[in-house]
């Protein structure tokens, strides 16, 4: 009874490890997807599948298989457990061909060696509370005979059983076929395999221990350091109740379904984990100088700072200018609106999607068209570094969105950021009130002066003119007028250019901000994407292999 | 028990062609010899430098091809009476040492029940036949170390032991190999170099182990060369042999190696010597010791094994020129990525300097700078304000605007040129780690991923340099007729940097907008150069200009892509080396 309770706590903390694991495989293989090997996913989906049927045929029942190579004495090992010459034994080789099971306990194992698919069945008569209840013994073909069909059907049952009884003998233990495609390969099965040395009563009783010794020493070379190993002679009997304590006390654990289970999540994990970096590039928080340069050369950013630059001073000089010649700026056209920039039609995304309405900022020169392909390559080939080809290749197609898309986007973003001035200068203001003042002066002096002159042609009495100093007051307000008019407008286009590069750099700064943006969204947030699907897919492993 | 020994003899006698004449090989001997000789040069020769699919196969095939040439046909063929080579290989645990002894009659090699045992050779020969062994005619890869081992002696896996013995006649030596089938690799690879320079092998296998897999391929190999094979049944249960024996037979007639021997040894307790008894192994000694004596059952075996070597090396050159092949292929697609790549690099820069888009932006806003325009000009057409503009120009001390046009083009060119230099490596170093043996490359030579560190001065030069060559051909065509007054008034490097203008937009195609643009800005500027030069004369200009900046870039690109070249020449096989080892193939063959 205490077996049984024993075995029901280790049973579960087993299946929680094994679902545990299992559920970070499976969210690594979805979360990989593409990018992993495609082999590599189809054996962790195959092993995820194996553990969903395993585990619904339950765990009371353990299915231990005696493999080994021809000749070494599974099936004599196999009639010596049973107790019954249920397996054919024979000088021939290979003897056995087709796999052969032992059912000890009353409970019906037909559904748990159907899926095994093992047809010939023995049930082993209960003596008492037999210490073996539970087992499920196997006798393979062997694995190393020219019949190469007994080590495919070796193999597959050996991918479905929960425990390895490797059989060997004192001829054959240190062959290739026993350690590097079965023993090796099963390093992570190390807490369900055990190895027998069989026939051992050829050997004389001196060589046992050193041969015991080798076998041990070529096992931990085969990375089962830990692996138990016994020594049995089928033909004497010697070391087949150590097998039985041994098999009695693995079918009680009733942990051995899930150990065996978590040894394949671990190594498909594994496999799948070749495809995955150990590191990731950390994508910067802020896009790289580079790429905003680039992009707003791409975007034509220059272009439209030029405009500003001019629009600036186009508009400075419409008010500060001398009020007498500024008709002449009316001819220039307004160069933001030559871009298409103009605030009077503002948009919105419905409206750029509905008339395809795009700036007329002239296309990118081959040179910005480069350089951002270069960029964005760069800023791929960088973030890319030390992942497996697959995930570069994903993280390098992240950050190279289509030029098309990316030009659209930016010039949206152009568009949408507010360029025109929202109102005018406190100075301009003032100097065109002073402009105007100036004007009028000078016109009423010209007036004044030309009612002088009309009253002077008619030879009528001239007024009092009066003067300040020898000047008369009419000429100084029209000469003072003129000049100082023209004099002001000099004075304020210094000032207007210096505005001007003032407006361009905040313009060029909330442009800028808009550039980024796009960079964030169409270049940055995808590379991210792929990089933290990498970094999930890989703790996931890491969590399935831990 | 003789007669049963000449009987088994005699199957090899029997069982081989009709041809009684053991010296019959070839009718010229010579010439095989030559052409083996050859054809070892060529697979010696044979490279098979980037990590491909068949090459792990193909250089197994070579190494082997290699070491059978140099241990066993040409020293045979050079020396067709020496001593006949019996090599006794098998699996591990079989009993190869034991029976080697046994055979001998002594403790020659170390038997016992750890595996695998035997790690060093052993060869057993009549002293008679001492000099044939003592030099490296056979096996020159392997040391040779003389006497009996000790019981602590190192097992040396690079050196064959020679122990004379009387045991058996003069002409027959044996040689005890390593297992074929341990954990132990340098093992398995010896015992099949030694197999492959047997003239027979004494195959020794036992009553577990009859039908292992890794015996039976090596079987099927020495069925498919015609190797001369006599099969030693060790270790059979007494009980057991007339179950074993005929399956065993059976097997061995499925397999084409009906004509084999086989020799069954009972399972029994070994002498106080720790031989075994010598009912068990008389028959084997017999046979072996007939063929010993009798020197023409000895050259039909030898010829029989012969043959089959020389037979089997179309196939396996075969595999080598196929493999030779894939190298070729893989390189020559590598090439042709770079090729690709630093094409597409050209065609681009050619793209984007007739298509107009290199005279935009900061170009375009020069260009009216320069010829004094401004927004206004295109209002009222005015040369006024033109004349204002170099006045100012003139009084203020400003550089000439010229100077600041032919900057805007030289930055444009030259990020143009960068920028598609940058691309072409970048294209280069993705293609390949996606190509068979690309990555292998990008690994050897990290740098090629990146572009030559000094590709941003290699490109200011070549602009500057291309610059020189277009203001010389303004002086070369400002000589030939009358300066005009215009060429003053722009200088000869106004002109140039129109000139490089006119060329940008020559020979492009500009649609709608653009023709507004760029094209408005060069029909002014060619307007003006026609106005200097005439037509034809800015016509051929604009070529030659146009022609020296791509050959520039192109030889550029070149010094660019040869970096990659370079790196694939460092794996590239001769492009004939398939054909080379084909041919040499041939004339063996031809020469048999």
């Amino acid at each position: 009874m205490a077996s049984v309770m024993r075995g029901d706590r280790e049973a579960s903390a087993a299946t929680d490890e094994l679902t545990r694991r299992a559920e970070s495989l499976e969210r690594a293989v979805d979360l990989g997807g593409n990018e992993l090997d495609p082999a590599a996913v189809a054996r962790a989906r195959a092993v995820l599948t194996r553990i969903r049927e395993r585990l619904g045929l339950g765990g009371a029942q353990t299915v231990v298989a005696l493999a080994g190579a021809t000749g070494s004495g599974k099936s004599s090992l196999f009639n010596a457990l049973v107790g019954a010459p249920i397996a054919t034994v024979g000088a021939r080789r290979p003897t056995t061909s087709s796999p052969t099971a032992a059912v000890w306990g009353a409970q019906p194992a037909a559904e748990l060696l159907d899926w095994v698919g093992v047809s010939v069945r023995h049930d082993v008569p209960a003596v008492g509370e037999d210490p073996l209840r539970g087992l499920v013994l196997l006798d393979l073909p062997d694995f190393d005979s020219r019949e190469s069909a007994h080590r495919a059907e070796a193999e597959r049952i050996l991918a479905l059983v929960d425990v390895f009884v490797y059989v060997t003998d004192p001829q054959k233990y240190a062959d290739a076929v026993l350690h590097n495609d079965f023993l090796a390969a099963g390093a992570r099965h190390s807490e369900v395999t055990v190895v027998v040395l069989n026939h051992t009563d050829e050997l004389a009783p001196g060589d046992l221990g050193p041969c015991l010794a080798d076998l041990r020493e070529l096992l931990s070379q085969d990375g089962l350091p830990a692996v138990q190993v016994l020594d049995t002679s089928a033909r004497t009997g010697h070391g087949i109740p150590a097998l039985r304590e041994l098999l009695a006390d693995v079918t009680s654990g009733r942990a051995a379904a899930r150990q065996r289970l978590t040894g394949d999540v671990q190594r498909v994990a594994s496999a799948v984990r070749t495809g995955v970096g150990d590191t990731e590039a950390a994508v910067p928080e802020t896009v790289t100088g580079q790429l905003v340069d680039a992009l707003s050369r791409s975007a034509g950013l220059p272009v439209v700072l030029d405009a500003v630059q001019r629009d600036y001073q186009r508009q400075a000089s419409s008010h500060t200018g001398w009020v007498f010649s500024r008709w002449v700026q009316r001819l220039r056209p307004d160069p933001l609106k030559r871009l298409r920039l103009d605030p009077a039609h503002v948009v919105d995304e419905s409206d750029v999607r509905a008339i395809l309405g795009r700036s007329s900022i002239p296309a990118p020169s081959p040179a910005a068209k480069a350089g951002l392909a270069l960029a964005t390559h760069q800023l791929g080939d960088s973030l890319s570094v030390g992942m497996p080809f697959r995930w570069a290749t994903a993280v390098q197609n992240a950050a190279e969105p289509g030029e098309a898309d990316l030009a659209d986007a930016l010039d949206l973003a152009v568009r949408r950021t507010p360029i025109r001035l929202e109102s005018r200068p406190w100075w301009w203001l003032v100097c065109n009130a002073i402009q105007w003042q100036l004007a009028i002066c000078a016109l009423a002096g010209l007036l004044w002066l030309a009612v002088l002159s009309v009253l002077g042609w008619f030879q009528l009495p001239k007024p009092d003119v009066p003067t300040w100093g020898v000047v008369p007051i009419p000429l100084l307000l029209l000469v003072g007028g003129v000049l100082l008019g023209l004099g002001f407008a000099a004075l304020a286009r210094p000032l207007s250019r210096i505005g001007a590069r003032r407006r361009r750099a905040a313009v060029a700064a909330r442009l800028d901000d808009s550039v980024r943006e796009v960079a964030e969204q169409r270049i940055t947030e995808p590379v991210r994407a792929v990089v933290e699907r990498h970094r999930s897919t890989r703790e996931a492993l890491d969590e399935a292999l831990a | 028990m003789c007669r049963a020994g000449v009987e088994s003899t005699r199957h090899f006698v029997e069982g081989s062609d009709t041809v009684n004449d053991p010296e019959a090989i070839t009718s010229d001997l010579g010439a095989l010899l030559g052409a083996v000789r050859e054809l070892r040069g060529q697979v010696d020769a044979a490279r098979l430098p980037l990590e491909l699919p068949l090459r792990a196969s193909a250089e197994r095939v070579r190494t082997e091809l290699l070491a059978q040439l140099d241990d066993y046909v040409i020293p045979r063929l050079e020396a067709l009476d020496a001593p006949l080579l019996a090599v006794v290989g098998g699996s591990t645990g079989a009993g190869k040492s034991t029976l080697v002894n046994s055979l001998v009659g002594r403790q020659v090699s170390k038997q016992g029940v750890i595996r695998p045992t035997t790690r060093s050779p052993v060869l057993v020969h009549h002293p008679e036949d001492a000099a044939w062994f003592t030099d490296t005619r056979i096996l020159p890869s392997l040391r040779r170390v003389v006497g009996e081992a000790g019981p602590d002696s190192e097992a040396d896996a690079s050196a064959v032991r020679l122990v004379p013995g009387t045991s058996l006649p003069a002409g027959l030596a044996l040689l005890d190999a390593p297992d074929i089938d341990s954990v132990v690799t340098s093992n398995r690879e010896l015992a099949g170099q030694l197999l492959a320079a047997a003239d027979l092998w004494v195959f020794v296998t036992s009553a577990a182990r009859y039908a292992d897999a890794v015996p039976w391929d090596l079987l099927r190999t020495a069925s498919a060369r015609g190797t001369a094979v006599s099969v030693v049944l060790d270790r059979v249960p007494p009980n057991a042999v007339d179950e074993i024996r005929p399956h065993l037979a059976e097997m061995l007639r499925q397999q084409g190696l009906g004509a084999a021997p086989i020799f069954p040894i009972v399972e029994s307790p070994l002498d106080a010597n720790g031989l075994l008894p010598q009912d068990q192994t008389a028959r084997l000694h017999q046979w072996l010791a007939a063929l010993a004596r009798d020197a023409k059952a000895r050259s039909v075996v030898v010829r029989q094994t012969l043959t089959g070597a020389l037979a089997s090396i179309g196939d396996r050159v075969a595999e080598l020129s196929t493999a030779s092949q894939e190298q070729v292929q893989a390189t020559g697609e590598l090439l042709g990525a770079v090729d690709t790549a630093y094409s597409r690099a050209v065609s681009d820069v050619a793209d984007g300097m007739s298509d107009g888009t290199l005279l935009r932006g900061e170009v375009l806003a020069r260009w009216q700078e320069f010829v004094g325009a401004g927004e206004f000009i295109k209002q009222v057409e005015s040369t006024v304000s033109r004349v204002r503009d170099r006045f100012t120009a003139a009084v203020t001390g400003k550089p000439a605007p010229a100077g600041h046009l032919g900057e805007a083009l030289h930055t444009g060119v030259a990020a143009l040129v960068l920028s598609e230099g940058h691309r072409a490596v970048s294209r280069v170093s993705r293609a390949w780690r996606g190509m068979p043996g690309g990555g292998d490359l990008l690994d050897r030579d990290p740098g090629l991923a990146k572009e030559n560190s000094d590709l941003g001065e290699q490109v200011e030069r070549l602009v500057r340099d291309w610059q020189d060559d277009v203001l010389n051909l303004v002086r070369v065509e400002g000589k030939d007729r009358r300066a005009t007054a215009k060429l003053m008034a722009y200088g000869v490097n106004g002109v140039g940097v129109i000139l490089m203008l006119v060329a940008f937009a020559h020979g492009g195609t500009l649609v709608g907008a653009e023709v507004g643009i760029a094209g408005g800005t060069a029909v002014v500027g060619q307007k003006l150069l026609e106005a200097i030069f005439g037509d034809q004369a800015v016509r051929t200009m604009s070529e030659k200009a146009r022609a020296s900046l791509l050959d520039r870039v192109q030889a550029l690109y070149a010094v660019g892509g040869q970096r990659y070249i370079d790196a694939v020449a460092t794996v590239q096989v001769r492009g004939d080396q398939a054909r080379r080892l084909q041919r040499a193939a041939l004339v063996v063959q031809g020469a048999r």
